[in-house]
């Protein structure tokens, strides 16, 4: 009986040996190791951050964030973390959330030699990110339902009574590159006329979808003429051989022109591993770097004078949209509350 | 024997017998505290954001200007959704309840365990089926294209509606047939000793049933009202999408947390009311006679509308399995999914092992208080199910407001927070499951056991734990399948540089690759039919062995 009751208690002794061991085990930290959250897409990050670790030998520990969960989880994920955050490297696909989190104290400020020939424009004056690798806001088209003289050219072709509404479409401006998109033209237009332009989309019934990647898909299979997504998205249905192409949205002289998007990079506040950090941001803000995120597809529109021909669109002589990233992120808050008044009903 | 020996064996004998007695007191006052682990595993992210918001309220940061000046869209928002909901829930129950009484009467062994398999099938996601039946939409467009014919697209409230009401199919079929099963046998019998089988059914066995039915309405409405992701799919605007914008716009879990407290309240609602049948239905002794001996006789209408429900059933099942067979393409692209995602399916399979592991015994308390208590069980059944109400990001925001401190940091940043993220969403039901069988526990086998074994400990571990083990092997499964499909809240938990398979097949949803993506579906599906298989054979083998016993002992 003794010895049956022993083992009984050291059966229990054991699972919380396991238990502790695995608790223990799970939070042993390597030295020569970064975190880096990324809410670039997997696919493309991963290449990127798999040829850092072979040439430093550095372990990168990535969290990716998700487009199904509206873009809300990493960026809320910082900031709720902040105290005692985890990361050490931000790699935003978009800019303004990366302000958001200067302005949440989440960030700290660095600097990098391999930024030195990124234009001042694309650097945050107190040195909290830095900006690169720019993906463009397009006009998706399906080739198959639309003749070359009918190709919409411009944002306002969304509120042409020429086209069905319900066969345009754009995602949910609350959420992602969308969201950025509506700031930057508010920004641009002005906030009467920038609200104005999204509720002539509501109130016509342009499709509003769930997601860049929903627009993409729906225009690529026929059941919408053309719709507004990105440059990465559109480039994969291309790839795929989907009856699409890409038009870069309001050319002409004096057109409003195209809004381009940059990677951003941030270094946060109090991350764990601080040198590891300032590695992988040199690394990732390298003139390589911003060619190889070109070459595979996540961008297509360098900052830099990099030599580069798209095989989904042609990226010489591109008028640009032009904004103010910081200016954008100050009406950010406010837009926002716009667009879930206008869309979400 | 000798004095002196048989003075030190006895001596013995008592010291044992104190150990005994210790290690039963140390494991009752364990139990007596376990409610209270529970309540802190599971409540603890909605305690967190209860306190951020009074936190935010008090020191001026929450926008009530905006709050109010967006109550009127909220309300439509909100009307909408309920429309959504009572609208998914009525049609899921019907369908449901036609294709229960279809399975109800099934009493040969082995499709009298078989029956319930169709609730494997719950744990495939909305956002699943809504792939699955748009590519069968596409493929028929296709088709039919050349031939002039132009399908409609499947979207709008109508295909928000087909498709919710096709996601909670199984859970309803489930909840009907446990509300048909609560029906007393000797009624039916007595019944039908003077009525046609017909009317024995809806004049007895659905007056009956309904109070459970009513239930599983309740259950699968607040599922409805917190899914967003079909309708959103579909072009149309829920009240839960609203959490989600408003999360994205302040960045601020309270304000998202105030604006999810209407669904919050209603689902509290719902459950309150819910909760008594339901309760009613779990907790009912199992009838010692099958119902129906001899096959029913159903009208014709009835029989027609039953196999209608069957074959939606069946298509239910076949649409996702064939939609992502065809979108897969083939084995060897199977193949590289599998590959592409080993380490994903890996942590996947630990994360949800896990948390089945620790649901279970973290289960088993609460569900003995809701056996057991004789007050305040309304408000344990409250506590039990609220959790199901809590949209996951927020889950996700508010284990991470609790655990990312000093004191835990050795838990924060390990694969402990996704297991943690699982257990508040999916333990209670657990508690449900066992609550169901602790009922099925003859008492008169535990006062026995209690005159023939010397110790507590031996009682629970030879006695007690074999008696509950169907039920504790159906939770563990249950948890395991939940945990397998969770998103919401692991992503915002998931420690660095691990992912779960879930977390890799959205990914791939935005890059395109329908065919990996389809291919990930179907290891999910995969790894949940065996698990669920281990279930049944367990069933079967036990209910075997049960039998050769009492032949044996005839």
């Amino acid at each position: 009986m003794n010895n049956k009751l022993f083992s009984k208690q050291f059966t229990i002794l054991l699972c919380l040996s396991v238990v502790m061991l695995f608790t223990v085990s799970c939070s042993q930290e390597e030295t020569n190791e970064v975190v880096i959250y990324t809410s670039v897409d997997q696919m493309y990050s991963e290449i990127i951050l798999n040829e850092f670790e072979e040439a430093t030998g550095i372990k990168v520990l990535v969290v990716y964030d998700v487009e199904a969960t509206k873009t809300t989880g990493m960026v809320n994920r910082l900031i709720a973390e902040k105290a005692r955050p985890q990361a050490d490297v931000f790699w935003n696909g978009e800019i303004l959330q990366t302000i958001r989190l200067k302005e949440a104290g989440a960030l700290t400020s660095f600097r990098s030699p391999s930024a030195d020939n990124i234009p001042d424009s694309f650097k945050d004056p107190d040195g909290y990110w830095v900006a690169y690798a720019g993906r463009a806001r397009i006009i998706i088209v399906n080739t198959d339902l639309l003749e070359p003289e009918e190709y919409p050219q411009s944002i306002y072709s969304l509120l042409d009574p020429a086209w069905p509404a319900d066969k345009t479409c754009i995602a949910y401006p609350m959420f992602g590159t969308t969201a950025t998109h509506a700031a930057a033209l508010f920004a641009y237009l002005g906030g009467t006329e920038g609200a104005a332009f999204h509720k002539a989309i509501a109130d016509q019934g342009v499709a509003v979808l769930d997601g860049n990647s929903v627009t993409r898909d729906q225009v690529a299979d026929g059941r919408m003429l053309f719709g507004m997504t990105d440059t990465d998205d559109a480039c994969v249905a291309i790839k795929d051989g989907k009856p699409v192409k890409i038009i870069l949205p309001d050319q002409e002289p004096g057109g409003i022109g195209a809004l381009v998007i940059p990677n951003s990079i941030a270094m946060i506040k109090d991350g764990p591993n601080p040198e590891a950090a300032q590695i992988l941001i040199d690394y990732l803000l390298s003139e390589t770097v911003e060619k190889r995120l070109l070459e595979i597809g996540w961008a297509h529109l360098p900052v830099r004078d990099i030599a580069y021909t798209s095989s989904c669109f042609e990226t010489t002589g591109v008028r640009l949209m032009e904004v103010d990233f910081n200016a954008m992120y100050e009406q950010f808050e406010l837009v926002m509350e716009q667009m879930g008044q206008i869309f979400i009903r | 024997m000798n004095p002196v020996k048989k003075t030190e064996t006895l001596l013995t004998g008592k010291k044992a017998h104190d150990k005994v007695k210790r290690g039963a007191q140390l494991l009752n006052s364990f139990s007596n505290l376990l409610p209270l682990l529970f309540l802190i595993v599971v409540f603890m992210p909605l305690m967190v954001l209860i306190l951020d918001l009074g936190i935010q309220a008090t020191g001026g940061l929450v926008n009530w200007q905006s709050w109010l000046e967006s109550f009127y869209r909220r309300w439509v928002l909100l009307r909408n959704s309920i429309n959504l909901a009572a609208g998914t829930a009525a049609a899921a129950m019907f369908i449901g309840l036609l294709a229960a009484l279809r399975l109800w009467p099934i009493n040969r062994k082995p499709w009298l365990y078989l029956r319930w398999l169709v609730l494997m099938f719950a744990v495939i996601s909305p956002y699943m089926h809504a792939l699955a039946w748009n590519t069968l939409f596409l493929m028929f467009r296709a088709i039919l294209l050349p031939l002039g014919v132009e399908l409609t697209p499947l979207g709008g409230w109508s295909g928000s509606w087909l498709v919710q009401t096709m996601a909670f199919l199984p859970l309803a079929v489930g909840l009907a047939l446990l509300g048909l099963e609560t029906v007393d046998p000797l009624l039916i019998e007595a019944g039908r000793m003077q009525h046609p089988d017909g009317k024995v059914t809806l004049k007895i066995a659905l007056p009956l049933a309904a109070p459970a039915i009513l239930a599983g309405f309740g259950f699968i409405f607040i599922f409805s009202l917190l899914d967003y992701s079909i309708p959103s799919l579909f072009g149309k605007n829920i009240y839960a999408l609203e959490i989600f914008a408003e999360h994205s716009a302040s960045g601020r879990a309270a304000s998202a947390f105030l604006v999810a407290l209407p669904l919050l309240l209603l689902s509290i609602v719902m459950v309150y009311f819910s909760q008594a049948p339901l309760r009613e239905a779990l907790v009912r002794p199992p009838f010692k006679v099958r119902p129906w001996n001899i096959s029913p006789q159903w009208p014709v209408y009835l029989s027609i509308l039953q196999k209608v429900a069957l074959i939606i059933l069946a298509l239910h099942i076949l649409v996702p399995l064939v939609g992502l067979s065809a979108a897969t393409g083939s084995l060897s692209a199977l193949g590289e999914s599998v590959k592409l995602g080993r380490r994903e399916i890996i942590f996947s399979l630990n994360v949800a092992v896990s948390t089945a592991i620790v649901a279970v015994p973290l289960a088993y308390p609460v569900a003995s208080v809701l056996l057991n208590t004789k007050m305040r069980k309304g408000y344990w059944w409250i506590l039990t199910a609220l959790p199901l109400a809590v949209p996951a990001p927020l889950i996700g925001i508010g284990l991470i407001l609790a655990w990312n401190r000093p004191l835990f940091g050795a838990i924060y940043g390990s694969a402990v927070m996704p297991i943690l993220a699982a257990l508040a969403r999916f333990t209670p039901f657990a508690v449900i499951i066992l609550l169901a069988q602790l009922k099925r526990i003859d008492p008169l086998l535990i006062e026995a056991a209690k005159i023939l074994k010397r110790s507590k400990l031996s009682m629970l571990f030879k006695i007690h734990l074999p008696m509950l083990a169907p039920g504790m092997i159906a939770a563990f499964f249950f948890t395991f399948a939940l945990t397998l499909g969770e998103l919401g809240a692991t992503l915002i938990v998931a420690p660095p540089g691990k992912a779960t398979l879930t977390m890799r097949l959205y990914n791939l949803l935005h890059y395109g690759s329908t065919d990996l993506v389809a291919g990930l579906c179907l290891i999910i599906v995969f790894i949940t039919a065996l698990s669920a298989s281990f279930v049944f054979v367990f069933l079967i083998i036990r209910e075997s062995s049960r039998n050769q016993n009492n032949v044996r002992k005839f």
